[in-house]
């Protein structure tokens, strides 16, 4: 992690990032510092509120009104949208697939330690490791301010999961599980947090069947939990 | 598009509050340029109403999180397009149609059109400024990255400069871009 106090390689790297000329594997990676380092995120943040207005740049373009019909549907109806498990592939993502259990808590320590130095105005981010009931670090969580949630696997848990669908809670304290979704047994799932799981202090994953809990509660056995921290 | 970019930042505060008919002047603001800029990212206009969709929806539901003392308004709903494409193109098996020229067709010569079109927009205008300051091999290699998201290589080709220096007209482009801009 040493590499990434140089300023001048930060400042590049966010602008790389920015422009789009970091791409694939590296921009996941720099994606998952980003999640530690809020100052990161803040250089990141300024340059999109510069260079994103090249948006206007662009001949707007009509949509077909049939996007409005079905987004004023979906407001009305109030039911979650559906979530989506965009597997990423096989490729890229192979820091967090090599990241052992010493690195995931080494994360976690600068997740801990970075609030103290960092920028207070800066964004809050959320970021959790779900470990199994042996301490093994499984699953890499961070939120972002828009809501989304990025769940990397730290490696293939389809034995885990033997046939069983991956479904993650927020476990409130003394209240009841409330689902935010499936996630695949390898690599990453993004997840949009709903509006009723705002407040997160610990989550976990637990075996279901395919399609997720029939229940809306969690069925099976709890497989990994970790505390949500902000960073 | 009104050149007040205070008023998106008040729509979206609506939206936070469950308006429904702000979202909707929001989306009529806004989806023109936001589907246009996801119809290049991806080059498909049908993924690109999956993403506008999909995007508006989590403006709703995320309204509450957006900040107008930190981000613009458009600069918060192009962030969640933008990501939105990008994970698109990451899906396996996706593929891309090559790109069209468009890009380097409008920003070619001084950019008269698109550096016009910035400056006409009070928010954009310090932009337009400082991108106009650019070599223009550094201001065509920032936006062919940005909009067209290509490799290094593809631009490399589509300008015939090694891969390299290309790479370093982003680059320069960008730094000089920032000091600019600071």
């Amino acid at each position: 992690m040493k590499t990434y106090a140089d300023p001048l390689l930060r400042a590049r790297l966010a602008a790389d990032y920015v422009s789009g000329a970091m791409r694939g594997g590296a921009r996941r990676r720099f994606e998952g510092l980003m999640a530690a380092d809020a100052s990161l995120r803040h250089q990141v943040r300024e340059w999109e509120n510069d260079l994103y207005l090249l948006v206007w740049t662009i001949p707007p373009r009509t949509p077909p009104s049939r996007v409005w019909r079905a987004i004023s549907k979906q407001i009305h109806q109030k039911v979650p949208v559906r979530i989506r498990n965009w597997s990423w592939g096989l490729g890229g993502i192979y820091l967090w697939r090599s990241c052992s259990a010493v690195l995931a808590a080494a994360l976690l320590a600068i997740v801990v330690i970075q609030p103290m130095r960092e920028n207070r105005s800066a964004q809050p981010q959320q970021v959790a490791v779900l470990q199994s009931s042996q301490g093994q670090a499984l699953l890499i969580i961070r939120a972002d301010a828009s809501g989304t949630m990025y769940v990397n696997t730290l490696e293939s848990l389809t034995k885990m999961a033997d046939g069983h669908a991956l479904e993650l809670w927020s476990m409130p304290p003394g209240g009841k599980p409330i689902s935010l979704g499936l996630v695949a047994t390898n690599g990453l799932t993004r997840l949009t947090i709903p509006q009723s799981a705002s407040n997160m202090k610990k989550l976990g994953i637990s075996l279901e069947p395919p399609g997720g809990s029939p229940s809306g509660l969690p069925t099976g056995p709890v497989v990994m939990t970790g505390d949500v921290l902000l960073s | 598009m009104p050149d007040n970019p205070r008023h998106l930042d008040e729509l979206i505060q609506q939206c936070a509050q469950g308006r429904e008919a702000a979202l909707e002047e929001l989306y009529r603001l806004s989806a023109p340029h936001l589907f246009a800029f996801a119809a290049r990212i991806l080059r498909q206009g049908d993924l690109a109403e999956e993403v506008l969709q999909e995007s508006f929806l989590s403006i709703w539901r995320n309204a509450s999180r957006f900040s107008a003392e930190r981000s613009q308004a458009m600069t918060w709903m192009t962030h969640i397009v933008r990501n939105r494409c990008i994970d698109l193109l990451r899906r396996p098996g996706y593929e891309r149609p090559d790109p069209d020229g468009a890009i380097l067709e409008a920003w070619a010569d001084e950019a008269a059109g698109p550096l016009d079109l910035l400056r006409d927009r009070q928010d954009s205008r310090r932009l337009a400024d400082c991108m106009a300051q650019l070599e223009s091999k550094q201001r065509m290699a920032i936006v062919l990255s940005f909009f067209d998201d290509l490799s290094h290589r593809e631009i490399a080709s589509r300008l015939s400069s090694p891969l390299g220096t290309i790479k370093s007209w982003v680059r320069r482009g960008m730094e000089r871009l920032k000091r600019c801009l600071s």
